[in-house]
């Protein structure tokens, strides 16, 4: 069957990335949706949800409000919601029935900040894409948002950031969520991981960090683009404020940016998953151990940023299982999800690389932190 | 660039005065696209010659891959045409396919590649669902014109678009620019679409005489701009056209 995953999983929906990456942040998120299966989100299906406080809801449209276009009845809930939390900023976010009917979920959250006078956005969130293009859009909303409220103009920013010229370079990394990095403490071995260059690290956006964090987002010297998510917040603060921006997820302690070894094995490795960690992971493998590495993205990414990396290094976008597992014949090794495994020749060496995005809590357990230790390293040297 | 949506009841003559407004435009030296957001895909009719041009939807709808330039087709005097297209009749959704194509010209970047001085937006009918309302959205139109004659039906038409316009005052959607009285000689036709315009704060931007050379010029697969560009009618279209980029 053509454009579908009958053995394989999916990845998280759109909705999904918009929540995630707004969980920790202090606000109150509502999925437009007749509930179903968004409501599992809003209960326990959020990595972080016995740790760490967060208000995410779902409005439970009828057909009957779709139909007739009973806004009204949306917005007067979510505004009712909001004087009891009192959160810091509303996001409203869509599913396949507002995408239906057309819903503006931008125009419905200004009416909502223009009665609430709290800081509100809308992100039109189909429940049809993947949670990397709902993420996305959610940072660069919030972003957007925060930072235009505080109204700072390149100029300021510049008179500001005059500091003495051995203070620590400021940096960013965007496109962080459990989804990406799960929970075991990733986040911060990125952080480290920087720290270790001399870097003060402004924040993971957005783990562990909150919403006057991306307040100050705009004093980085600069941002790192450690997944596909990030990508399009870089560019804006790249467009907007000048700051660069670098892509790249650093592998057991070392971030590589282009190809400084030969190969010298004859084995070929795919690595499957985001792209921005596939990318990384491959740099890694040909960097230190000499070996063809293909990252072969399998969810949404930017086409610009794909041609990026395929500056660097040749890296594959195929997203339909039918192309995936026609691909995967032509390697030895493949780095993957278990959930990848069913599609992989029985002849194939498999590394198992679970993430939350794909294969939920099942192999939480065995997520490995692969920015601060040599798991890819070790992993792929007991195949050569 | 100045984006302007036109609306008005069915059959009033939205397509004809928004491709003439476009041509007499295109006179004046600015770059007009025109994109008609109705299934029929009838708005640029008049600007293209006679030559076809694919519907957004129906490009869509092929499943194969297509490019911007297969979207666009430049019609009289450089004027860009688009068509948005609907789906099969009597099936789907026309509203939320509305939305799709004008989301699908985006992500295009038709508006970058073109560079418009004037876009214009002619859509369907009246504002029956959230699909028709997308044209005068936050980043489409800045200025709602209503295209109304003195019968009964269209000045209720009317008078339901302004109010839609009116309700979306606070969404940050386009405001109403104004009304435009296509004359069908009806009695006392000025006074009611001026007292239509008084209710809603607005103002009359440009009568058209009900003239011959209209459907002489449709029955000619053109304009009037084109041809009978010096006609009374197309001096009235030209002057329409100004005070709307005024």
């Amino acid at each position: 069957m053509q454009q579908t995953s009958s053995v394989i999983s999916t990845y998280s929906a759109d909705t999904f990335g918009v929540c995630s990456m707004l969980y920790e942040l202090g606000g109150m998120v509502v999925m437009h949706d007749a509930s179903g299966c968004n409501s599992t989100y809003s209960t326990h299906d959020e990595p972080r949800w016995n740790k760490i406080r967060s208000n995410i809801f779902v409005s439970a449209v009828t057909q009957m409000e779709a139909l007739m276009g009973d806004e009204e009845k949306f917005i007067t809930d979510v505004i009712a919601a909001a004087k009891d939390l009192n959160p810091k900023f509303i996001a409203i976010c869509g599913t396949p029935i507002p995408t239906m009917v057309g819903f503006d979920f931008e125009a419905v959250a200004r009416v909502i900040e223009a009665r609430t006078s709290i800081p509100s956005i809308g992100v039109a969130s189909t429940g049809m894409k993947s949670y990397v293009d709902g993420a996305s859009k959610a940072l660069l909303k919030i972003v957007k948002r925060i930072v235009s409220a505080r109204n700072v103009s390149r100029e300021t920013l510049e008179k500001s950031a005059s500091k003495e010229s051995d203070a620590a370079k400021r940096v960013s990394v965007l496109g962080v969520t459990p989804l990406d990095f799960s929970i075991n403490g990733q986040d911060k071995s990125i952080t480290s991981f920087l720290e270790s260059k001399g870097y003060d690290v402004l924040g993971n956006f957005c783990m562990d960090v909150e919403l006057s964090d991306i307040g100050n987002i705009t004093s980085s010297d600069e941002t790192l683009v450690v997944s596909a998510i990030g990508y399009e917040a870089a560019k804006f603060l790249k467009e907007e404020y000048d700051i660069p921006y670098e892509i790249g997820l650093p592998i057991n302690g070392v971030l590589h940016k282009k190809i400084t070894n030969d190969i010298t094995s004859d084995k070929r490795i795919a690595i499957l998953g985001e792209g921005v960690t596939s990318y990384s992971i491959a740099l890694s493998i040909i960097n230190t151990l000499g070996v063809k590495t293909v990252p072969i993205v399998t969810v949404d990414i930017a086409k610009d940023l794909l041609d990026r990396m395929n500056t660097v290094t040749e890296t594959k976008h195929l997203i339909y299982e039918d192309d995936i597992k026609e691909e995967l014949k032509n390697y030895d090794i493949v780095i993957a999800d278990p959930l990848f495994r069913p599609i992989v020749g029985k002849d194939k060496a498999f590394i198992n690389l679970p993430t939350e995005c794909f294969s939920g809590r099942i192999y939480r357990k065995d997520i490995p932190d692969i920015v601060a230790t040599s798991f890819i390293e070790d992993a792929v040297k007991k195949y050569l | 660039m100045i984006k302007i949506a036109v609306y008005g009841k069915g059959g009033i003559g939205k397509s004809t005065t928004v491709s003439n407004v476009a041509a007499a435009l295109s006179k004046q030296g600015l770059k007009v696209m025109q994109i008609g957001c109705d299934p029929k895909a009838d708005s640029t009719i008049t600007l293209r010659a006679g030559k076809e041009l694919k519907t957004v939807l129906d490009l869509e709808r092929a499943g194969a891959p297509y490019t911007l330039d297969d979207m666009v087709l430049e019609g009289f005097n450089g004027v860009i045409c688009v068509e948005a297209g609907g789906p099969t009749p009597g099936l789907g959704c026309a509203g939320r396919g509305i939305i799709a194509a004008l989301e699908k010209l985006e992500e295009k970047r038709a508006y970058e590649k073109f560079k418009p001085d004037v876009i214009l937006y002619d859509v369907l009918g009246d504002v029956v669902c959230g699909g028709f309302s997308m044209p005068m959205r936050a980043g489409y139109a800045d200025k709602v014109y209503i295209v109304t004659s003195g019968e009964n039906m269209a000045v209720y038409a009317a008078a339901n678009i302004a109010m839609a316009v009116e309700n979306f005052k606070d969404r940050g959607y386009a405001s109403l620019g104004g009304i435009i009285l296509n004359k069908r000689d009806v009695e006392e036709e000025e006074s009611r679409v001026e007292t239509l315009a008084k209710d809603f704060k607005t103002e009359i931007t440009g009568i058209l005489p009900h003239s011959e050379y209209v459907p002489k010029a449709e029955k000619m697969g053109k304009t009037v701009i084109e041809a009978f560009p010096e006609s009374s009618m197309a001096k009235a279209y030209a002057e329409l056209a100004k005070a709307l980029i005024k």
